[in-house]
């Protein structure tokens, strides 16, 4: 004779067969095993590299481009007054949205990236590190201090990225970006111009980075 | 005799209000179409409207016993065990042999809603899994299963 199966409480159907009334039913449940979202982070100072646009679910993607932002100080402007600094950053548009936001012929340089991650964990930074001196090919020197940006950006009606002067041999903090957030700035450099200096090309580097926990 | 005729009422009513029968399906030979679903980010990057859904996609080659309840009237309900944390929303698309639905972690559906007609089920749905990903903080094992309801 064939026994139909338990009614529910299963449990409570188990019990009765341990005690050899009944058997108890083969019941089972399929088990989907799931991951989380993967963490990621993005950073784009400049050219950047992506597929599509974020905001459509475009991918981005490394870009080994440096950009450079340059003051060309004529010699009887040398220690005559701050100078705006060009740059050869030709980014436009946002790559979240497309939207034009920067103006990169009037200095300005495209900051951006986000940072997502599941949970709770605490936010990323955004730092810059800087060497103490810019440096000629003869080792002369102007302070990396003398350099200064502002924040801005088409339509964007508070700095993101908070004016500031590079401090010059350490390593700055520019921005905490906030979990499942985007960031953009257009940054625009200038040389504060107020010192005597050698003649020649100072360059140095200014490294950005964008650390979460 | 009042308590009689009071005993004969309540007897009544009992045999009246008698409930369909629910029992849990077996599913064994259920098989998922990867060991883990990975859950991705609808959206790569943040949106500026806040969109941060992830979702992933399996496919479950379903079998289901139903020899018990051959030719009787029927309705099959597939479930979703509650989830810890976030809530999670399971849809799906089947061949015909199933109804397509929702569900949520915790709740139920109606897949099915007939006369059994083979003592084995058989049918593949694609399952489609969606959450907040800010929320879905660890790995999970969801545990889904069907219940049969009958008449007695």
């Amino acid at each position: 004779m064939r026994l139909p199966p338990l009614p529910y409480p299963p449990a409570a159907a188990c019990v009765l067969a341990l005690s050899g009334l009944l058997g108890c039913s083969a019941a089972q449940a399929y088990l989907v095993n799931i991951g989380t979202g993967t963490r990621a982070l993005y950073l784009q100072v400049g050219t950047g590299t992506f597929t599509g646009f974020y905001s459509t679910g475009g991918t981005p993607g490394d870009n080994p481009t440096i950009n450079t932002v340059t003051a060309n100080v004529a010699a009887g402007a040398i220690g005559g007054g701050a100078q705006t600094m060009s740059t050869n950053s030709p980014v436009t548009n946002s790559p979240y949205d497309n939207f034009a936001f920067c103006t990169p012929t009037t200095g300005q340089v495209y900051v951006g990236g986000f940072y997502r991650t599941p949970g709770t964990a605490a936010n990323a930074t955004l730092s810059v590190t800087t060497p103490l001196n810019l440096l000629n090919a003869s080792s002369d020197t102007i302070p990396f201090s003398t350099i200064s940006w502002v924040s801005g950006g088409a339509q964007d009606t508070s700095a993101t990225i908070p004016p500031g002067t590079f401090a010059g041999g350490t390593t700055q903090t520019l921005l905490t970006v906030g979990r499942n957030s985007w960031f953009e700035s257009c940054l625009t450099f200038s040389y504060a111009n107020a010192q005597l200096a050698p003649a020649g090309t100072f360059t140095g580097r200014a490294t950005y980075q964008l650390v979460a926990p | 005799m009042k308590r009689l005729l009071a005993l004969a009422l309540l007897a009544g009513f009992f045999s009246g209000a008698v409930q369909a029968a629910i029992y849990r399906v077996d599913d064994t030979g259920t098989v998922v179409s990867q060991p883990v679903t990975p859950m991705k980010w609808r959206q790569v990057a943040p949106s500026r409207g806040g969109d941060n859904t992830v979702e992933g996609q399996l496919n479950v080659a379903l079998r289901l016993n139903l020899a018990s309840w051959l030719n009787r009237p029927a309705r099959i309900y597939m479930l979703l065990a509650p989830t810890e944390g976030e809530q999670l929303q399971a849809t799906w698309r089947t061949q015909g042999r199933l109804m397509p639905g929702a569900l949520r972690s915790g709740g139920r559906t109606l897949v099915y809603d007939g006369l059994v007609r083979d003592a084995i089920l058989t049918e593949t749905i694609q399952l489609n899994l969606v959450a907040d990903g800010r929320l879905l903080t660890r790995a999970q094992s969801l545990q889904f299963y069907f219940e049969i309801e009958v008449s007695p």
